[in-house]
Order: C-alpha cells, then structure tokens, then sequence
C-alpha cells in the first residue's frame, strides 16, 4: 500500500519497501504534505511517558456552593478534617501500653543513634499508598534505614535504597526485602558521601538480572538534613 | 485523502467543536451540569499532570480542585478563539501548580521535573509535560477503536501485523484506523506547534 503512510511513518518497512514510498513522496506532493502533518504526531507519541497512557482516575469533583453542593473549599477542608479518635476504656490501656512500649523502644533506639536530628524521612512517591514511609539515617558503619507500610515484597521481586543526584547519577546502596506488614528495618553501606547527592530513593526491582533502576520509586526523600 | 476519509473526518472533528463550544456556552452560563461534563472529559489529562507535577497524589488532588473552581468561576472568559477547553484547562493547571510548589516547603519529587521547578531555573520542563497530558487528553477523545490501536502502537510497541494479529482486524483496517487517529490528533492539535 504505497499511499499509506503509517507503516513508513512508523518504521515497518523494510528497506526496499522504504525506498520505494521515498521514491512515491519524491512523485506525490499531496502524499508528501500527509507525511509531513503527520510525522510530529508521531514523533509526540513516541516521546510520551507510561503514565500518560495509564493516567489514573482523578478524585471525585466537588461542585462549588453556587453549583448547587457545598463549596470546593469546604469540601477539601472537611476531606482534610482530623478524624475525632473515640476510645472504649480497656483500649484506650491497651494503646496506653502499646505506646509506653513504643516509647521505650524509641528511647533505646534513639539512645544507639545519638545524632536523631539526622533522621531523614522518606515519603511516598507518586501512586504508592500514603501509609507507606520510611526513615534513613546516618550511622558510622553505614545507612540505617527503617521503612514500613510497603507492600510486601513477592517473589521474584525486591526493594533497593538508591542514592539519586539531581543530574539524575544514581549509585545503588543494596537491596532488601520486607515482611508481610511491609517493615523492614537493616543498615547498608554507605560508600559515597550522601551530601554529594539530592535523594535517597527507594525503588522496587524485579528480579531479572539488572542492576539499573527499574524506574518505579516508592519511597524519597532528601540524602541531606 | 487517499482513502477519502477525511471528509468524514472532517464533519466529526467540525462536530466536536461545535460539542465544545456549547459546552463552553453553558459553562459560561454557569450550568453545574457543564461544569461535570468538562470534569468527565478533560479531569483526567489534568490530574495527571498535576500529579507528574506535584509528585504526589494528595496536592495533586487539592489543585485538581482548585483549577475546576477557578474553571467554574472564569467560565465567561473563556476564549475558544485561544485554544481548546483542554487547552486552557491545563494552563489554569500550571498555574496553580507552579503555586503550589513555590509555595510549600520543599520536599521529594520526581527531581526529573521538580528540582528544577524548585529552583525556578527551567519552566519548560514544565510545559514539555503540559505537552504530553495535552496529547493523552486528546488521545482519550479519540474513537475507542483509534485510540486502542494507537496505545497498542506507542505504549505496547506492537507492530502494525502483530495488532492485526492480536486483534483479528485486517492489517489494512488496522492500518487505516492508525492514520485516521494520527490526523484526528493532528487536527486537534493544530495551531498548537
């Protein structure tokens, strides 16, 4: 199909097939302007990300007061609302010891790290559940770093702390794998220096046998206080 | 053209206009129904850009709101002449984006966009993505059937045989609906280069 562009436009023809619509664009000015008007389309569509083809679904609109529902102001006010935390008595002892604990365990944490100021968090990137967060800091022998609220890893499948530099160098710190809540906590190496850099950043590695980033970060956060 | 479908083309695109121009009418009105509409058609591309943008999901949704606010309140002056309701949707999108991150603490995002909107250094980056979620809001207009070959083309890198293959349509439609989505695209991003 000599008049059809597509397939040249596109790359699919082989190279006799090519040399002869060259040849027709070379005869034909109306089939020449077609590929003309075309090929940015083309070239646009080439150039465009994963996630503008995989858009997720926008949040629920909140109509303005004088549309007729509450206004946006006050509905992203009341999205943002505390939720008021009501507790029966023997649960209100149990979270009492639960935090009492937690508290202890902080302080001796804490007490293993005197530089706490030097906690750096992680937050989530893009799409991943909110809940998920993580915690890098410093140590003498490495990087400790804590993360929960991850999904748990799979099989064939892992997390890997990266060090990210804003000209986007990358150097990989070691990869890990987390329990069925999603926590982990482990020390890895450290053996550059992480002020030379932005962003620690956690990504989720397919077991395939690249050591690149995969491209699918879950977890960042500033390398630097 | 050579198919002879570009008149057909033509009246559908002709149509889609005159779909958005009375819709813009009745957002100018201020018909909250309108308001939905547009929300349905173009809330996505916008989303999407806001959250490329703002890295992640909760800003992304507080702006979402802000720009169909400010599309509610400004619906009078809205200029077809100027561009489409895409197009000035996503411009009201930059705007409160850029807001947002000079306003707020800086925190982690995507440092292929961010960092340099922090810094204020480099704005085209941020237009070049404007560019791509106007592409994927005109690519959600298309006819399902266009639009599913092209995403087969560009996003699942399927060859125009292996579509035909995995759609049971002949190479020839397959082909033929390709060209006609690249010119309905083309079409309704003209004027935009």
């Amino acid at each position: 199909m000599v008049s059809d562009p597509s397939a040249y436009l596109l790359g699919e023809l082989d190279p006799a097939e090519a040399a002869a619509f060259e040849r027709a664009l070379e005869s034909d000015a109306t089939l020449r302007a077609e590929v003309e008007r075309l090929r940015p389309v083309v070239t646009r569509l080439e150039r465009l990300p994963a996630e503008a083809w995989e858009a997720s679904e926008p949040p629920a609109l909140s109509l303005p007061a004088d549309a007729g529902e509450g206004s946006a102001a006050e509905r992203v006010a009341a999205a943002r609302r505390p939720r008021r935390l009501i507790l029966r008595p023997l649960v209100a002892v149990a979270c009492a010891v639960v935090l009492l604990a937690a508290g202890i365990g902080l302080g001796i944490w804490l007490d293993r790290n005197p530089s706490p100021s030097e906690q750096l968090a992680l937050q989530p990137v893009g799409d991943v559940d909110p809940s998920a967060s993580g915690k890098v800091s410093l140590a003498s022998d490495g990087v400790n770093v804590r993360v929960s609220g991850l999904k748990p890893t799979g099989s064939g499948e892992f997390y890997e702390l990266w060090l990210l530099g804003a000209d986007k160098r990358l150097v990989g710190l070691g990869s890990f794998r987390v329990n069925d809540k999603g926590a982990a906590t482990l020390t890895l190496p450290l053996p550059v220096d992480p002020k030379a850099f932005t962003y620690f950043d956690l990504s989720l590695e397919p077991a395939d046998g690249d050591p690149g980033h995969s491209g699918v970060s879950v977890l960042r956060g500033p390398s630097a206080a | 053209m050579h198919d002879g479908s570009s008149g057909k083309m033509g009246r559908a695109l002709a149509s889609r206009d005159r779909a958005e121009r009375r819709l813009a009418k009745r957002l100018a009105r201020r018909d909250p129904e309108a308001l939905r509409e547009l929300y349905a058609l173009h809330g996505r591309a916008t989303f999407g850009f806001l959250v490329r943008v703002l890295g992640e999901r909760s800003a992304a949704e507080d702006v979402q709101q802000q720009v169909f606010l400010e599309a509610w309140q400004r619906g009078e002056r809205f200029d077809l002449q100027r561009g489409g309701l895409l197009t000035w949707l996503l411009q009201i999108a930059r705007s409160r984006a850029i807001d947002q991150l000079r306003r707020r603490v800086p925190e982690p995002r995507d440092p292929a966009v961010a960092v340099a909107l922090a810094d204020r250094a480099d704005e085209s980056q941020l237009d070049e993505l404007l560019e791509h979620w106007r592409m994927a809001g005109e690519l959600a207009r298309l006819p399902d059937e266009e639009a599913d070959l092209l995403r087969r083309r560009f996003y699942l890198s399927q060859s125009q045989t292996e579509i035909a293959a995995a759609t049971g349509l002949p190479l020839g439609t397959v082909k033929s609906r390709m060209v006609s989505g690249l010119r309905r695209l083309r079409e309704a991003l003209e004027g935009e280069w």
